[in-house]
């Protein structure tokens, strides 16, 4: 359980912090997931002074500080790109209005599921993570399958995400605001570049396909979906449903 | 560390530990209003407050994580507004609204739903339906559908605006009166309840939906008689407590040196402890005890909250050498602290013998099935056989079966299952227990069931019944899961090895791994039918699983018959003596024990029974209504079972009195306009989406009131100084408002107003016996016995006032007397006020107490029956299913209190669209439980509810005073078959297997081809 509490207001001193090899400490978000893991004994950096709660347009991509709530990205996000829509089902799906309130949206991306269309929804868009120090960047599509996030002493201080990018998400679940059992994110970029990332099972949500023919994502979706049997559903439904959906993305756009 | 936060605008310094969520904090500290839900990722809300004006799970934050932030909680808000000589600006319009508008039902989640709304109304006095759903999007509601709470933030909205806005209980006089004059016509006039606003009353801020949803529509029958208090919508006599997040529940108390309650729970399905070692617990500083089966007495019990003698086999202990499910009790632990406790369990070392297991209940009698009962303590109730893992057996024929299938031109038969689903209270269980100063044993717990609780608990605890007193405190939900006596007997053996309080609260996640839930059901229909859709015969044979052990294994599947196939006798000749047949077995599988849940077996059997009926309807093309009204029930005739079988006493038969079936049919039919969807193929298509299709399908159900010849309740009433009454009832109010119903009714008969009437419910040392809430019994049963009790009381008021207005010659004669408007007046128009008698009575002149007690049990049940209708629409190409709408017509006899009857009808239809839809309990091979919080296992929230539509068709049942029959558990019954059938509606899909998943959904459709 969480045995320190801190709270700094430089970016130094949270990483003077993580560091220390003595007790693990991890950066605190809204603490929606932290605040309910008992074990083992570890320390919580609580960044909310550091001024990562920011929206900042970066020309060819939006930035959105590691402490954004979902709420923020509800309220701040520019309505007028072409993903919003998509990110905004995504979030009123996967969270409830009071979870939106405290979830900030670097610790909601590393402690989802496959289930997440909200991981989906970033996958698909190839958001990058933004470290502290020295604003190293790291695709999310390399870092989430990494696992085992909890205590490796890294700073997400930022997610990037591309401006001009076309995103559809749709999902199949068992109500209108249950977890999906199957969901599609696509995205398109002007060049035509085309990710397409399947969600509703697993650890993480996985890319099938990106490229630019896009009939080559229907095979895609056979390959990666083959043996998604679980307890919530079967893979031949979830291949049949996402070739469905993958369709009905594709006459949208 | 020391923390300072500003809560409510007060800085205040707090010793806190890094780890303390702010919830913990908060109610450490005296802010009870913020509850405790058991869950662990935010999911249910009931924690709700407001940080800088934002609604956040208090649960989910770290109380150090909010320094510098503006805490506001329910107490911040308003007050009651008379405290004595001390005036207060009373409610604030929020807390209000909720009140007036019926939005409180168990209350545990209203405090958060107030202070949502106030999060939103501060911004945004003009919010649209769909944000306010939204912002109670965080907060989940098992009791009200969310159509009163979302209805209450609209009017709240309306009276911030300064809108003119009518009282509820205005709007609803005018459509009784209206429904006084009963007429085809008069569902179909447009707006609804819009007719009956004033016309110089501006309404164009209220939303149409919001005149509509505030109460019920109503069609009575000449019959009911117009009185002054019932079938009026008055508020909850309960509610400006639970509004102000009162402590009013059973963990709302801290009493000093409490040891915190924790259970080992075991990881295996199946196994005997081949050694269990407490040692290092026991050594750990904090821990006051630690108990195995070792420790305390081996005393073989039921855990069933029901009449003596229990019904079901004796299969039970506190703890055992043996455990039968995963989930199943190990150890227990009072500690100083939780944390502490939860240190102890996992320092607790068990070595099992692993035994083989049964899961699925198909396995549960082969020959070589692994025995899961083999103790020798096992005490058989009727047909119970453990050696063949058989918790109970039914084998019940009316008629001539055989020679019904031989008369019929069509055998149709069919499979169904339905799944193991939980209650999801919000309230978890809890309970509280200590010694008090006369060493009697004092269990204070949110039990539906207080009186079976105590005499179940005392022969496990050692003690006489006369050494223990429960206490029932509010509860915050139930749905049968607290008809059981789960979690008294952890805290009580603790408290007796300790000497101290002992708090035990379930997590949410033991909720799922090891409390009760439905029972799970295979069942096979069969029926004959003539071509003109006259039913031969009609016969279920049904596999029950009852879990590791058989509390309500008998009754609950008992009642999946004596219920679902009662309804469809057949028609003339048919008709005077009807062919059923219904056979059960329930068996034993090491999963979690299965048990009450509103509804008790029933909605199990109409889903088989409803589903069956309308694949019979299109196989023979007849009219699905048509053809269900042809051969259901009728008024004045024998229910088919009651000579056959009853879940308490000897069978007697029992007619019928009051069907109001066809009415609600009727009614139900105009509201959803039937005629113009069903068979309408052009209905069914949405333009421009050809991968969806509309459906429109129907249900038909009855259930009943009470347990004829078993089941009683007590009442008592006694008159204080100033002419208010105190009415002690053992009935538990779960929330269901049945404390304000049974004040409604002692009102009417004393003839003052409700609030003149002090419900207090339930303590076993203080109030008369009542067999609990459960089997849709408190109006009837424990209403009879609160009008019994109000009429000797009357008689005795009579009596005294025509003393006191008699003199000078002048005779009054008692039975001249009438009790109305406070006073008790002669005919000639002189009259006492009942402050005067109150006075002459206690204090002037041959003094006597005013009281009377008086108990009531029925020789009957009488059936509430309804029509169930659904709209869905369907993806044909993924099986994704969206309920649009439901309408239930309902008969429950005459209506008590709109607000909260239908306040039951809405809750029920949300509870049983999770039933139809997404909610299950699956299990591994291995026993594991799949659903473990309430993400897994999902419940509607409020921004993905369809419109519920409630309307009653009032009979009067003859055997109860007030003309009542019960409303609790009939909405739980038809809304998953009506919604299965709508399904075939949209698409043809034949969907046997509850929920009906998009998998399943999207197998069905390419099963027909």
């Amino acid at each position: 359980m969480i045995v320190e509490y801190h709270r700094p207001n430089t970016l130094e001193d949270v990483v003077t912090l993580l560091s220390r090899k003595n007790v693990v400490t991890v950066p605190l978000g809204g603490g929606t997931w932290l605040s309910q893991k008992t074990q083992p004994d570890f320390a919580v950096v609580d960044l909310q002074d550091l001024e990562l709660n920011k929206i900042t347009d970066d020309g060819q991509t939006f930035t959105l500080g590691a402490t954004v709530t979902l709420q923020q990205v509800l309220d701040e996000f520019p309505i007028s790109i072409d993903s919003m829509s998509a990110v905004e089902k995504s979030i009123l799906i996967e969270t409830t209005c009071n979870q939106r309130h405290s979830a900030t949206i670097a610790g909601k991306l590393l402690t989802s599921d496959g289930r997440s269309p909200l991981t989906s929804a970033f996958l698909a868009l190839d958001a990058n993570l933004i470290f502290f120090p020295h604003k190293n960047i790291l695709p999310l599509i390399d870092y989430l399958p990494l696992g085992n996030h909890f205590g490796n002493q890294k700073l997400i201080v930022g997610i990037s995400i591309p401006k001009n990018v076309e995103l559809r998400v749709d999902v199949v679940s068992r109500t209108e605001k249950d977890r999906p059992i199957v969901c599609v994110a696509a995205a398109i970029w002007p060049s035509n570049r085309f990710r397409v990332v399947l969600g509703g099972y697993g650890a993480v949500p996985v890319m099938a396909f990106d490229g630019l023919d896009r009939k080559r994502a229907f095979a895609a979706i056979h390959a990666v979906l083959r043996n998604a049997d679980d307890e919530w559903g079967s893979a031949a439904f979830r291949i049949d449903v996402a070739e469905k959906l993958l369709k009905r993305i594709l006459s949208s756009v | 560390m020391k923390i300072s936060l500003n809560i409510n605008g007060l800085i205040r310094d707090i010793d806190v530990r890094p780890s303390d969520t702010l919830l913990s904090v908060l109610r450490r500290n005296g802010f009870l209003g913020a509850k405790f839900g058991g869950c662990r990722l935010g999911e249910c809300g009931a924690c709700t407050v407001l940080i800088d004006g934002k609604t956040i799970n208090s649960c989910s934050i770290l109380a150090a994580s909010v320094v510098g932030h503006k805490i506001e909680t329910i107490e911040s808000l308003g007050q009651h507004p008379d405290q004595g000589w001390k005036k207060t600006e009373g409610l604030s319009v929020i807390q209000q609204a909720f009140v007036d508008s019926g939005a409180i039902q168990c209350g545990y989640c209203t405090p958060a739903m107030v202070l949502a709304a106030e999060a939103l109304l501060r911004k945004n006095q003009n919010p649209t339906e769909k944000e306010i759903r939204d912002i109670l999007s965080g907060i989940l509601c098992r009791c009200t559908g969310y159509v009163k709470p979302i209805q209450a933030v609209q009017r709240a909205a309306a009276l911030l605006r300064g809108d003119p806005v009518q009282k509820v209980q205005d709007l609803f006089q005018v459509s009784q009166k209206k429904g006084d004059e009963p007429s085809d016509e008069w569902l179909a006039t447009p707006g609804g309840l819009l007719d009956n606003i004033d016309n110089n009353i501006s309404t164009d801020h209220l939303p149409v939906s919001q005149k509509q949803r505030v109460l019920p529509k109503i069609w009575s029958t000449p019959e009911v008689l117009s009185r002054k208090v019932i079938g009026k919508a008055e508020r909850k006599v309960d509610a400006l407590k639970l509004v102000q997040g009162k402590p009013a529940f059973t963990d709302d108390v801290s009493l000093p040196n409490m040891l915190i309650a924790k259970v080992l729970h075991s990881p295996v399905a199946h196994a005997r402890i081949a050694r269990i070692d407490v040692s290092k617990a026991q050594s750990l500083p904090g821990v006051a005890a630690v108990l195995t089966y070792k420790d305390i007495p081996r005393v073989v019990y039921s855990t069933a909250g029901q009449s003596d003698p229990i019904p079901g086999p004796l299969d039970t202990f506190s703890l055992d050498l043996k455990v039968r499910f995963v989930g199943d009790r190990v150890a227990f632990v009072a500690a100083e602290s939780e944390d502490i406790a939860r240190k102890a369990i996992e320092l607790i070392d068990v070595e099992y013998d692993i035994l083989p297991s049964v899961v699925a209940p198909q396995n549960a009698m082969l020959p070589d099935a692994i025995i899961i009962h083999d103790e020798p303590e096992y005490v058989n109730f009727a047909d119970s056989d453990p050696s063949r893992n058989l918790a109970a057996k039914i084998r019940i024929d009316i008629g001539d079966v055989d020679s019904g299938f031989s008369a019929a031109d069509f055998v149709v038969e069919g499979t169904y299952e339905v799944p193991k689903v939980q209650q999801a209270h919000i309230e978890p269980h809890v309970v509280i227990t200590y010694w008090d100063e006369d060493d009697r044993l004092v269990v204070r717990s949110s039990t539906q069931v207080p009186f079976h609780t105590r005499r179940i608990l005392a022969p496990v605890l050692g003690l006489p019944v006369k050494r223990i007193r429960v206490i029932k405190p509010r509860i915050g939900g139930g749905f049968g899961g607290k008809q059981e006596v789960l979690i008294e007997d952890v805290a009580a053996h603790l408290t007796i090895a300790t000497g101290r309080p002992v708090k035990y609260e379930y997590t949410r996640e033991e909720e799922f791994i090891s409390a009760r839930s439905r029972h799970p059901m295979k069942i096979k229909m069969k029926t004959g039918v003539l071509k003109d859709g006259t039913i031969t015969a009609n016969e279920m044979i049904c596999l029950s699983d009852t879990g590791s052990y058989g509390c309500h294994a008998l009754t609950v599947t008992g009642n999946t018959g004596h219920k679902a196939m009662a309804l469809y006798i057949g028609d003339t000749p048919y008709r005077e003596s009807p062919n059923i047949r219904f056979y059960a077995d329930i068996v034993y599988t090491n999963t979690p024990p299965s048990g009450a849940f509103r509804g008790y077996g029933v909605p199990q059997g109409f889903w088989a029974v409803e589903r069956h009926m309308e694949k019979i309807a299109h196989e023979l093309h007849i009219d699905p209504i048509s053809f269900r009204l042809k051969n259901a029930l009728r008024s004045g005739e024998i229910h088919p079972f009651s000579a056959s079988w009853s879940e308490g006493r000897e069978p007697r038969p029992e007619i019928i009195q009051t069907v109001g079936l066809e009415q609600c049919v009727k009614q139900g039919m105009a509201a959803v306009d039937w005629n113009t969807k069903f068979g309408n193929e052009k209905w069914h298509v949405v333009p421009g989406k050809p991968f969806l299709r509309r459906g429109i399908g129907v249900a038909m159900v009855m259930q009943g009131t009470a347990i004829p010849y078993l089941d009683m309740g007590g009442a008592s009433i006694k008159l204080n100084d100033d002419g208010s009454f105190n009415l002690l009832v053992g009935a538990t109010d779960l929330g269901t408002g049945s404390d304000t119903v049974l004040a409604q009714m002692a009102a009417e008969v004393l003839g003052v107003v409700t609030d003149d009437i002090v419900v207090y419910s339930s303590d076993t040392d203080f109030t008369p016996f009542d067999k609990g809430a459960y089997a849709s019994s408190t109006t009837y049963i424990s209403g009879s016995a609160v009008v019994k009790a109000a009429e000797i009381v009357a008689d005795k008021i009579r009596k005294r006032a025509a003393r006191m207005l008699s003199g000078a010659g002048e005779i009054v004669h008692p039975e001249t007397i009438i009790l109305s408007d406070k006073k008790a007046s002669e005919p000639g128009g002189r009259s006492v006020s009942m402050a005067e008698i109150a006075h002459n009575s206690l204090h002037h002149d041959d003094q006597e107490q005013i009281m009377a007690v008086a108990s009531f049990m029925s020789p009957v049940s009488p059936p509430p029956f309804a029509a169930q209708f659904a709209e869905v629409t369907v993806d044909i190409e993924t099986g994704q299913l969206s309920v649009d709408s439901l309408v239930m017509a309902v008969d429950s006899g005459v209506i008590i209190n709109p607000l909260t009857a239908s306040g039951q009808i809405e809750g029920g239809m949300a509870q049983a669209l999770g039933y139809a839809t997404c909610e299950q309990m699956l299990y591994d091979e291995d026993g594991y439980a799949r659903e473990r919080d309430l993400s897994a296992y999902h419940i509607y929230r409020s921004d993905e509810m369809p419109e519920l539509t409630t309307i009653f068709v009032e009979t009067f049942e003859p055997s109860h005073p007030f003309g009542v029959k019960a409303v609790a558990e009939i909405p739980m019954d038809g809304v998953a078959p009506a919604v299965g059938n709508a399904i075939f509606d949209a698409c043809g899909a034949q969907i046997d297997i509850c929920p009906a998943t998009p998998e399943r959904i999207w197998q069905a459709i390419r099963n027909k081809g």
